[in-house]
């Protein structure tokens, strides 16, 4: 399962406390990427600002899996492995790869892009609120784009810590509630969330159905990271923009890339507070010992 | 006034001043808002040579030499255009760099492109107190052979062109559906339209007396384009509408009187004194008027709304800052909505006015 927010979906952005049918969720969330297989094949190859940020939140990944020094045919699982290009830049570096969806559509790409790149790669078809692998048989799992999605993101992490191996680590994305591009919307700044839903109700607009993917504060997900027993190493943010105002793309493409490129310099400085700016966060944790 | 080594005066380098150069002020501005949305929409698009119209570009140099070359000359040219030096050299050489740039490459080549450099090509040829008279013409050139060449498509007569090449806006889309008659009608209307703009723009623009409607027509016609297509077809609007600035009567001084009592015209009036670079503007402040605002212009008089379109369209700041805002937005989503906007704005101040003139 991967990240498609800019794909062209209907989506909004979830709300911490609400209720909603997890099956009827995950079901709306999978038919959805199912029907959207070839839209996400084209994704890390283009020109636009949003697949500059993916292939970014990939290389970022990739630059951290490598620092770590694995030992050779240490096992890794990817969560979400989308159309396979992390899973088998993975397994290219070495690595014992098992990379997991649950759309068969993504899970056959993943298959070709492998064979394309002429790396061995396992697949499964799983899902990640109950992984069916024993436990601590990973060093390393990787799970980008996936969080935002998940009914119980909380499941899939206590699942996550479950497979890898004390000291292993986990490379975990979740979508950032603080991100730059919705302080600045009004629609969407989190602060005028109340005045958003009084408006609605005011109006008597319920809220607009379709996909909901789920945000999290940084200091939120970390402490969630933390109650499961990881500890994070690294954290970054990636991604300055689409800007938008009341929904609707604010600058031509070659300005939106460019403001997110400074932007995104002066966030991997950690200047004016942008260091939790970006889009997407990126975490790298790291499974504590037993009695650590 | 400051002055530096050189004896050049600070104001005299401010790049929204108009005048003190050889070029008539209205050409002048006409030429820098095309060199501004020039460096802010295409500038970094200028090609490396790839198949040339002229086989000579291709072995002159390497073709990233040939492109930096343009690019470096282009912005060295378009900034000291920007700051009032050497203005009719800057024309020559920077639509030398665009039709450079448009004979190096065939995939780079676009009519809109073509248009640019000559319209800054002939702002160079202006000499001052000279009408812009040739400007005209290219303009009045342009519309005749795209109001022609759309006359005799088959394609265009029936609205198909119309229709395959609005496909792909949602805004088009939406405007069809929105009509009680069926999509076809719609394209084929709106192909006559077009069609009926262009040509009546070659007359328009052919007779002196039928100037200022043309301008009106021509500004409504691309900027009903831009919201219906959500594209400003790369330089073409910024470009076209600058053109139109080289014909508007450009005064050399406007009378201003205002009540000071009346606050948002005090303000308005103090926003563009502080920003008129070429102080053309003599204001006089009154306690008592018949009109809160009333400008005049050469023998002509506005009040109130009309006064301040006029005040407005005679800023050259106003321009500067709508053409950088229409480069940055995004013509698809804020650009066109911000186009449409000024437009109505302007056009409805005449509505009001006449409105009131009659109460």
């Amino acid at each position: 399962m991967a990240d498609k927010r800019w794909l062209g979906a209907t989506v909004a952005t979830g709300r911490r406390g609400e209720t909603t049918d997890p099956d009827a969720v995950q079901s709306t969330v999978d038919t959805w990427f199912d029907t959207h297989t070839q839209t996400w094949l084209s994704v890390y190859e283009g020109e636009d600002l949003s697949s500059v940020i993916y292939r970014a939140r990939r290389d970022l990944a990739l630059a951290w899996v490598n620092d770590l020094h694995l030992p050779a045919a240490a096992t890794a699982l990817e969560l979400g492995c989308g159309a396979g290009l992390t899973s088998t830049a993975l397994a290219a570096g070495g690595l014992s790869v098992i990379a997991t969806d649950r759309t068969i559509g993504m899970l056959l790409e993943a298959r070709r892009q492998a064979d394309d790149s002429r790396v061995g790669l396992d697949i499964a078809q799983v899902d990640a609120h109950a992984l069916a692998f024993s436990a601590a048989a990973f060093e390393l799992v990787v799970a980008l784009g996936v969080v935002p999605w998940l009914h119980s993101p909380r499941m899939a992490l206590v699942e996550c810590a479950r497979v890898v191996r004390p000291g292993g680590y986990l490379v975990v994305s979740a979508d950032n509630r603080a991100r730059l591009v919705h302080l600045l919307d009004p629609r969407f700044n989190p602060l005028l969330a109340g005045t958003r839903q009084r408006a609605r109700s005011l109006l008597g607009r319920p809220t607009a159905p379709g996909l909901r993917h789920k945000l999290h504060w940084p200091r939120e997900f970390n402490s969630e990271l933390e109650s499961v027993g990881f500890e994070c190493v690294m954290t970054a943010s990636i991604g300055f923009g689409p800007f938008t105002l009341l929904g609707q793309h604010a600058l031509r493409a070659m300005w939106g890339l460019e403001l997110h490129r400074r932007l995104q310099q002066l966030a991997d400085q950690h200047r004016f507070g942008l260091r939790c700016a970006g889009s997407q966060y990126v975490v790298l944790a790291r499974k504590r010992e037993a009695g650590g | 006034m400051a002055r530096n080594r050189s004896g050049i005066s600070r104001e005299a380098l401010n790049p929204l001043r108009i005048t003190g150069t050889p070029l008539p002020p209205n050409v002048l501005l006409a030429v820098k808002l095309i060199a501004l949305c020039f460096l802010l929409t295409q500038w970094r698009k200028l090609p490396r040579p790839f198949l040339p119209f002229v086989p000579i570009l291709d072995t002159i140099a390497p073709p990233s030499t040939v492109q930096t070359a343009i690019k470096s000359t282009f912005l060295i040219a378009a900034v000291l255009l920007l700051l009032n030096r050497c203005v009719r050299v800057c024309c020559f050489v920077l639509g030398g760099c665009v039709a450079l740039a448009v004979l190096s490459s065939r995939t780079y080549f676009a009519n809109n492109r073509v248009f640019t450099a000559c319209i800054f090509l002939l702002a160079g040829l202006l000499q001052r107190g000279q009408a812009p008279w040739f400007i005209r013409y290219q303009v009045v050139l342009v519309y005749l052979g795209a109001g022609l060449n759309k006359l005799l498509d088959k394609d265009w007569r029936s609205g198909q062109f119309f229709e395959a090449w609005t496909s792909g806006t949602p805004h088009h889309q939406r405007l069809q559906s929105a009509l009680p008659w069926p999509p076809r009608w719609t394209n084929r209307l709106l192909s006559w339209l077009v069609i009926g703009v262009e040509l009546f723009l070659v007359v328009g623009f052919s007779s002196k007396r039928l100037v200022p409607l043309s301008i009106w027509t021509g500004a409504a016609y691309h900027t009903a384009l831009l919201v219906d297509t959500g594209s400003t077809f790369n330089m073409f609007y910024m470009a076209m509408l600058s053109a139109y600035l080289a014909f508007a009567d450009w005064p050399t001084s406007v009378k201003v009187d205002y009540v000071v009592s009346a606050r948002p015209v005090l303000r308005l009036v103090q926003l563009l004194e502080l920003t008129d670079s070429d102080r053309i503007m003599a204001t006089r402040a009154h306690r008592r008027a018949a009109a809160p605002l009333s400008v005049t212009v050469g023998r002509q008089r506005f009040q109130n709304w009309s006064a301040a379109r006029m005040l407005l369209l005679l800023h050259a700041p106003s321009y500067v800052l709508f053409t950088v805002a229409l480069s940055v937005l995004d013509p698809r989503r804020w650009g066109r909505w911000l186009a449409l906007a000024v437009f109505t704005a302007v056009s409805a101040s005449c509505v009001v006015n006449r409105r009131l003139d009659r109460g």
